[in-house]
């Protein structure tokens, strides 16, 4: 027992790297689950329902923003689902740097232990998974949780994505092509790159955001030179690209169950390669704005970004016209990742339509802050992100048990 | 250039009909009413887009199950096709995207173009109460005072975190924040109350961070804002004595 514990603790197998990426992530779903039931408990009544403390409330909320994102989706998919199907897809005995690998899991876990540590400090965060300042360094919550939760993650995530880009790029099997890729492969090159990018914004963010609140600097205080806009700007500008992260490997991996259901190739597979997801990360950097359209930034800004955000419209249009049209003269079965699969076709339908007003700034000045916004990117993550990874844990689960 | 198309037809009209060019104050576009029609358009637009799809989605559901062991048999898109495939609905896409953006643009415009003769208020947001300054000194607390028929500018900042001023009613809103000063303005027709809320979480009684737009007949505000100019001066100079 003892032997079989120190070994998958350690170890650098790919596939069981990704079982204990897989174990966490959905410890982190559960406990997250469980605080909306609470929330919406809460919020069943007008008055206090379930507690009379609001602090108590804020706890659940930030608990379950910042595990659902980083605790869930992100590890979920870039992690489990990356580390199980990637180095298999493209015939690989193992990812490059398999110690690395290892590194990146622990961290995720020591994130998740943190994550947890928030149930009983005695000043947990209250931040969302957001935490904008001024509120953020003023509250007697403890931000440093949340500012070293998303470090430790991000850090894990680099690691992650210096190792599987290197793995495609160098270790796919003998004459396989870029264009012979599963696109679910494809799917986590654009995440990580994505991850690449921008995650260093985030980590200075909340970087910037702990010292502020504990050693005394200024960079958010206007009163000492400092600009409270600046950090939702940089948490933005990691953030929003923090959605392809998680859209892309699910749509990803709902290819590969819809093809293999279908009995089918995927349609136009070059157009969703290229048209959908290059296009998704030729505009991911280029539309933070539309979470800030109520801050008062400049109207060139927030109108030219309005127009970026509706072009988003473009390669996510691409890539549902080459999820339905692999159904097309295909023969399809309907087992269980497959219903989810085609579950996720409708939920997204409806969650990146709903993005769409979003999308428009003078109609987000009502619907911003409002449970329009919630109910469309739950519509998009919650629903068909989630469905999505069910999906391939049924889908993999033969696979990962030897057993139907 | 339409600044100098405007003077333009500004002048020659002042020209030809003397005193048309003083009536040239355009009726005043309400954002909120704008708001109203885009929303309505936009639904139309994103249900038919979406019961498109989904009916395409459904029909191969069924028309494609698998009978008898059948395998998949994708149809052979030449090269020509396949480019087809990605570039005329990326274009009919762009299109649907312009065309919305367009009309966002135009309400954009509504929006963030105060009318003259605004009634210009001052807001200090803090935890937890909207403080207005109007411009004759009067101050009131989650209470902004408004005459019927004449658009209304708020000018905000904030004291300590960042909060948001909305007024759902008229389909409004704008972060206020400390260190800078952002605006909103809205067109209060009708004497009536309409709810402000705070959209941006800043502790723990953001949710009771409420107030009230109160719109007035405007003889009804007139007496009630001198009053309160004259209370306010008072106090000032009262103030000033102790001081
Ligand atoms: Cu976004
Ligand atoms: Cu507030």
């Amino acid at each position: 027992m003892g032997a079989t514990l120190k070994s998958w603790l350690f170890t650098t197998d790919h596939k069981r790297v990704g079982i204990l990426y897989l174990i966490g992530s959905l410890a982190a779903f559960a406990i997250a689950g469980a605080m909306s039931i609470l929330m919406r408990i809460e919020l069943s009544a007008i008055g206090p329902t379930l507690t009379d403390n609001p602090q108590q409330y804020n706890v659940w909320l930030y608990f379950h923003g910042a595990a659902m994102i980083l605790g869930f989706q992100i590890p979920a998919l870039t992690g489990f689902l990356a580390n199980y199907c990637v180095p298999l897809m493209i015939g690989a005995r193992d990812v490059a740097f398999p110690r690395l690998n290892a590194l990146s899991v622990w961290l995720f876990w020591a994130g998740i232990v943190l994550a947890l540590a928030t149930f009983v400090i005695p000043d947990p965060p209250d931040v969302m998974w957001t935490g904008y300042p001024p509120y953020s360094t003023m509250t007697w919550g403890n931000t440093a949780f949340y500012s070293f939760t998303v470090l430790l993650l991000g850090f894990s995530s680099i690691l992650g994505g210096v190792n599987f880009l290197t793995t495609v790029a160098y270790m796919r099997a003998p004459g396989m092509g870029w264009n012979q890729l599963n696109v679910f492969v494809w799917s986590i090159v654009v995440a990580f790159v994505i991850q690449l990018i921008f995650v260093p914004v985030l980590g200075t963010a909340v970087t910037m955001l702990l010292f502020d609140k504990y050693l005394g600097t200024t960079f958010f205080q206007p009163a000492n030179g400092g600009d409270v806009l600046i950090y939702q700007n940089l948490f933005w500008f990691y953030s929003h690209p923090a959605v392809y992260v998680i859209l892309l490997p699910f749509l990803g991996i709902t290819y590969e169950i819809v093809a293999t259901f279908a009995r089918n190739r995927v349609f136009n597979y070059k157009m969703v390669i290229y048209g959908g997801f290059g296009g998704v990360l030729l505009l991911a950097g280029e539309v933070w704005v539309h979470h800030l359209y109520t801050a008062g930034l400049p109207d060139w800004l927030r109108v030219g970004q309005m127009v970026s955000t509706l072009l988003i419209s473009v390669p996510v249009g691409l890539l549902m016209i080459g999820l339905v049209g692999t159904l097309y003269r295909g023969a399809i079965e309907y087992r269980t990742p497959m219903l989810y699969a085609l579950g996720v076709v409708f939920f997204f339908l409806i969650g990146g339509l709903t993005g769409i007003p979003n999308a428009i700034a003078s109609l987000d000045l009502h619907l911003q802050d409002t449970y329009f916004i919630p109910g469309h990117f739950h519509y998009v993550m919650a629903v068909a992100g989630t469905f999505a990874i069910f999906g391939a844990v049924y889908y993999l689960f033969p696979k990962m048990t030897g057993r139907m | 250039m339409p600044e100098l198309r405007t003077v333009l037809a500004a002048a020659l009209t002042g020209l030809l009909v003397p005193g048309a060019a003083m009536a040239g104050a355009e009726p005043i576009a309400d954002p909120a009413a704008g708001w109203d029609r885009l929303w309505d358009e936009m639904l139309v637009d994103i249900t038919v887009i979406g019961v498109a799809f989904a009916a395409v989605a459904a029909w191969f559901m069924w028309r494609y199950r698998r009978r008898d062991r059948a395998e998949g048999d994708p149809p052979r898109l030449s090269a020509a096709a396949a480019v087809g495939w990605a570039v005329i609905p990326a274009f009919a896409f762009m299109a649907d995207d312009f065309f919305l953006a367009a009309k966002g643009w135009e309400l954009w415009k509504d929006y963030r173009t105060v009318p003259e003769g605004a009634l210009e208020v001052r807001l200090e947001s803090a935890m937890w109460s909207w403080n207005y300054t109007y411009p004759n000194g009067a101050v009131t607390v989650n209470e902004l005072r408004v005459p019927a028929g004449r658009p209304v500018l708020l000018r905000m900042t904030s004291r300590d975190v960042v909060h948001s001023h909305f007024i759902p009613d008229f389909r409004v809103k704008e972060d206020s924040m400390p260190g800078r000063i952002t605006y909103l303005w809205f067109y209060p027709k009708e004497p009536g109350e309409h709810v402000v809320t705070c959209a941006e979480y800043c502790g723990l009684l953001h949710s009771r961070m409420a107030g009230k737009v109160i719109v007035m007949a405007p003889d009804a505000f007139e007496a009630w804002y001198r009053a309160a100019g004259r209370k306010a001066a008072a106090e000032a100079a009262a103030g000033g004595e102790e001081a």
